[in-house]
Parts: C-alpha cells; sequence; structure tokens
C-alpha cells in the first residue's frame, strides 16, 4: 500500500530498533522478544527489562490489535501530516502497545475503543510505516 | 525524614509580563530568575553569604546562574521542581547545605518555545516525545489527550465534569492578581473553545508565558521564628515499564504510584484527607487532576466525574484544588508557582483566594514516569488544631 508523499522523521533514532525500521521498508511489522522469557519488548532495547537475558530477536508480528484509545490532532506540528488527523493507541495482539494513526486521511467514522485493528505497512516516499486499519 | 522549613518566596507579575509571542522580551530566564531570587531573598530576611546550596532550574543551567547570581554554594544541581525539592531536601538532611536557593527563570513565550513537533521538548532524552513524529504525534497534550479520551469513554468523565476543572482554576485565578488569566469562564465558553488535541481544548492547555520563581528552604533547626511553613513528608514512586508506548500513563493511569505515595504522606498524617486543606496538582493539562484523584484516592472509587461537577475543588469545596490558578490559568512555571501558593496559603496571605483555617496542604504532580508528593504544614501555630 502507499501512502502520499513524505512523513516527517526525527532525528533521534532508537539504535535497536533499526531492524525494525529496516523490516517496515520490507513491508513487514516485526515485534523484539526474549529468548530467555517470551517477554515482548517495544520499542527495542539491549536486553530484556524483565529477566535480563542478552538473548533477543525480532519476530514477525501478527499485525491484530485492539484500539485502547484515540485522539484527533487539530494543531499542525508538521507540513507534511496536516490536520485533522487521528492518532491512534493499539493494543498488539503479541502484548506491547503502538502508537500509529488510523487510516491513512481523517475520514469517514472515529475509531472505536475496543475495535480490532490490522496494521498494514503503508510506503510513503521517504520510508514505510505500520498504521492501523479497521479489521476486514 | 527531618522537616524542612520554607522561610522564602519570591514570583514575578506573569500578568504584566504576558506579551505576544516572540516579542522583544524585557528579560531573559536569568533575569526573570534574578526577579524572583530576590525577591524570595527579601522576604525570608536572609544575607547573600547565608546561602550555602542552589537549585537551579532547567532553562538557567547551575554554574552560569550561580555566576549571574553571584553566589558560591557548596552543594548544587541543576533539576525541574520536583526533582529539585527532593534532592534539596536530601542535601539538608545530609548536611551537605543548610541554607538553598531554588531558582527557576523561563521565557517560553518570548522564545517561542514549542512543545510539539520534531524538537519537542526533552526530544534528546525521551524516547516518547518524538519516536511517533512520523505519525504527527509529538507533544504531551496529544499524550494526555490518550488519557482523557479513555477516562471519557470509561464512564467516570464527562466533558461538563473536566471542564470544571478548567473553571474552577480561572475562578481561583481571578482572585490572583498575578495570575495571566483572570477572565471567568464558564461551561459555554469552554465547550465552544478549540480542540488543540481532541478531546482536549484550549482551555484544557496550559499556558506558555515568561516569569520566574524563587523558593529559599532552610534546616529547621535554624529557623527560630514562632511559626513556619515546613515542608513534613515527600514521597516519589515511578513507572518505567512500557513508558515509551504509554502504557503507564494512558493505561494505568498511574493509579499505583499516586497511591503509593498518598499512603507515605498519611503516614506522616493518619487524619487522611480531612487534614488537608488544599490540594495541589501540577497541570499542564486539566485532565491531569482527575487522574491524580482518581490514583490518590481523594474521592470514592469511580465518582471523580461527580466531585469535580460538585464544585468540590473550586472555592468553598470540600478540596479546594490549584487555589492560584495553576499551570492553566495563573501561569505555567511547571509546578514551581505551585510551591509559592502553598506557602502564601499556610501563611494566610492568599487575599481573595485564601482557604480558611487551612493548616496543611499537598502537593503531587505525574508526568514522564515520575509521581511526586509533598506534605506542607504550618507548625508551631498555637491556634493549631491538634
Amino acid at each position: 500500500m502507499f501512502g502520499t508523499g513524505n512523513r516527517p522523521t526525527s532525528d533521534r533514532q532508537n539504535f535497536y530498533d533499526l531492524p525494525f525500521w529496516d523490516a517496515c521498508s520490507q513491508g513487514q511489522f516485526l515485534i523484539q522478544r526474549c529468548r530467555s522469557c517470551g517477554h515482548a519488548i517495544f520499542p527495542g532495547a539491549p536486553i530484556c527489562p524483565e529477566c535480563w537475558s542478552w538473548d533477543l530477536r525480532w519476530d514477525p508480528a501478527s499485525g491484530d490489535g485492539l484500539v485502547y484509545s484515540w485522539i484527533r490532532m487539530h494543531r499542525k506540528y508538521f507540513d507534511e501530516v496536516p490536520p485533522p488527523y487521528t492518532c491512534v493507541l493499539v493494543e498488539l495482539a503479541e502484548g506491547p502497545f503502538f502508537i500509529t494513526n488510523y487510516r491513512l486521511r481523517d475520514e469517514g467514522r472515529d475509531p472505536i475503543i475496543g475495535e480490532p485493528v490490522s496494521i498494514r505497512i503503508v510506503q510513503f516516499d521517504n520510508v514505510s510505516l505500520p498504521i492501523a486499519f479497521p479489521a476486514d | 525524614m527531618i522537616p524542612v522549613c520554607v522561610v522564602g518566596i519570591g514570583d514575578t507579575d506573569y500578568r504584566q509580563l504576558y506579551r505576544p509571542r516572540s516579542s522583544q522580551p524585557q528579560y531573559d530566564p536569568y533575569g526573570l530568575a534574578a526577579r524572583a531570587f530576590l525577591a524570595a531573598v527579601d522576604d525570608a530576611g536572609i544575607e547573600k553569604r547565608e546561602i550555602d546550596g542552589l537549585v537551579a532550574g532547567v532553562p538557567t543551567p547551575y554554574n552560569r546562574l550561580a555566576q549571574v547570581l553571584g553566589l558560591e554554594p557548596q552543594w548544587g544541581i541543576t533539576a525541574d521542581v520536583h526533582s529539585g525539592l527532593l534532592a534539596a531536601i536530601g542535601a539538608i538532611n545530609a548536611g551537605l547545605a543548610s541554607c538553598v536557593a531554588m531558582i527557576y527563570g523561563q521565557a517560553g513565550r518570548s522564545l517561542g518555545v514549542s512543545y510539539g513537533g520534531i524538537s519537542a521538548q526533552g526530544a534528546d532524552r525521551f524516547l516518547a516525545y518524538t519516536y511517533y513524529s512520523p505519525f504527527g504525534f509529538t507533544s504531551q497534550g496529544a499524550i494526555y489527550a490518550m488519557v482523557a479520551q479513555r477516562m471519557l469513554s470509561e464512564g467516570i468523565l464527562t466533558p461538563e465534569q473536566l471542564a470544571q476543572v478548567s473553571i474552577s482554576q480561572r475562578d481561583y485565578a481571578s482572585r490572583n492578581g498575578r495570575a495571566v488569566m483572570q477572565e471567568p469562564i464558564d461551561l459555554s465558553q469552554y465547550m465552544k473553545s478549540r480542540y488543540v488535541a481532541e478531546p482536549l481544548r484550549l482551555l484544557d492547555y496550559c499556558l506558555v508565558n515568561d516569569g520566574g520563581v524563587a523558593l529559599i528552604l532552610r534546616r529547621a533547626e535554624d529557623v527560630t521564628d514562632k511559626v513556619t511553613i515546613q515542608i513534613t513528608a515527600a514521597a516519589r514512586s515511578d513507572a518505567t515499564k512500557q513508558a515509551d508506548t504509554l502504557v503507564p500513563r494512558v493505561v494505568h493511569r498511574y493509579r499505583r504510584q499516586y497511591s503509593a505515595v498518598a499512603e507515605r504522606l498519611f503516614q506522616r498524617r493518619p487524619s487522611g484527607w480531612a487534614g488537608i486543606g488544599a490540594l495541589y496538582i501540577y497541570d499542564s493539562f486539566s485532565i491531569h487532576v482527575p487522574m491524580a484523584l482518581e490514583g490518590l484516592g481523594a474521592c470514592e472509587h469511580g465518582s471523580v466525574g461527580e466531585f469535580l461537577e460538585n464544585g468540590e475543588m473550586a472555592r468553598g469545596g470540600r478540596l479546594p484544588i490549584n487555589t492560584h490558578g495553576g499551570n492553566l490559568s495563573e501561569s505555567y512555571m511547571q509546578g514551581w508557582n505551585h510551591q509559592v501558593e502553598v506557602v502564601r496559603q499556610l501563611r494566610g496571605e492568599a487575599d481573595g483566594r485564601q482557604v480558611p483555617g487551612i493548616k496543611t496542604a499537598m502537593y503531587v504532580s505525574g508526568g514522564g514516569g515520575e509521581v511526586l508528593g509533598l506534605l506542607y504544614e504550618r507548625i508551631g501555630d498555637a491556634r493549631e488544631a491538634k
């Protein structure tokens, strides 16, 4: 799926998330997981915060989740993301939460708390991003 | 902990300093810090040489601020008001300093500081604040809007009930000559106020303005006054797990941390809420107030909306909250100004907004994963109810 134009990217990179963003550019949505205790970690980290193991790997995630909360931004902070637009906090089936947009444009109905969503990778001109869409 | 006396307070006339954004400022943060500092020194009646500790607010780092004010302390740090107060109490308790000046100056309005966007405040320290910039989610307002949406959806809070936070704080501010915003607002004005990060409206947001605040803290044994204002208990509880994905804030609303802080403060005052004359809550957004009330257990479980609707935080209510107008209506001094108001109230110097008979007040802040609580008491007053 393709998006329009560029999206803002931060100068501040999380070193341990480089595999996550690389996978996004390949159309894949990954979650870091501890091989020792099974804890799912997001954003990426050097060690497991639960058991302090260094044995972590990135696994494909289902992309399934539920809307935990949502907002609509009316104030403009970025030329590339003109308001109004909708952001959702998604509780992923794997456990971690993820913040993203709800659909690509602010149209149609509002997100519903508890609504099942599916994360899909959307390719913008400069970056590929995981975006939430209403589950089929 | 050994209690610490607040012997001096100083602040600036925020309303007089309020000017159009990015206009030529009268002072930079050091000038604003200096104004507040000199007022606090005057209020405390101390000599320059007595100050042996310095907490410098984040906009005016320690080394430069000490130089500007001609201070050569034996202890000091650069910190926000919350970490700064705990550090100063710790330093005094440890004997590292006996008289600490805590000083803050900021010119956020004149300097055109933005609290969202790619270079949002704290961007280089807190991943959560910029990590979501590709999705246009970077501001504190956006984060707290997520909290608000959730509380509204759970049926424990309505928009009209949340409005009471902004309305009652503005009412207090209308009786505070320093406050930037003194014009009373009503429910219809609140509901017409534009959304910034929906469901939060402009009137749910703190101000962006210039000003300075200073406090002088002293070891209690050095203070000879019969009546003193003391910080008698302090507690902190932090939430870090999954903080970058906002779980402690939006999902747990810091309930466990607020509850732990309240429990530890009430070890000092077993009479509980009945003994608290006023509550001060760090309020970058209105939603902080119901969030803190819920976590602290200041009202019955699930009744925070009714608490607000019934005017319990307003003038004459059961538990007056942010009686200066807070960050929403008095001044966005990032919690520093709340400490000054607590002292004014406990001294009985709060003019038209004075809480009658107040002897004890609580301050709490919850943000960035850290929940802090302080107990302030008026000590040595013969009239004090035992």
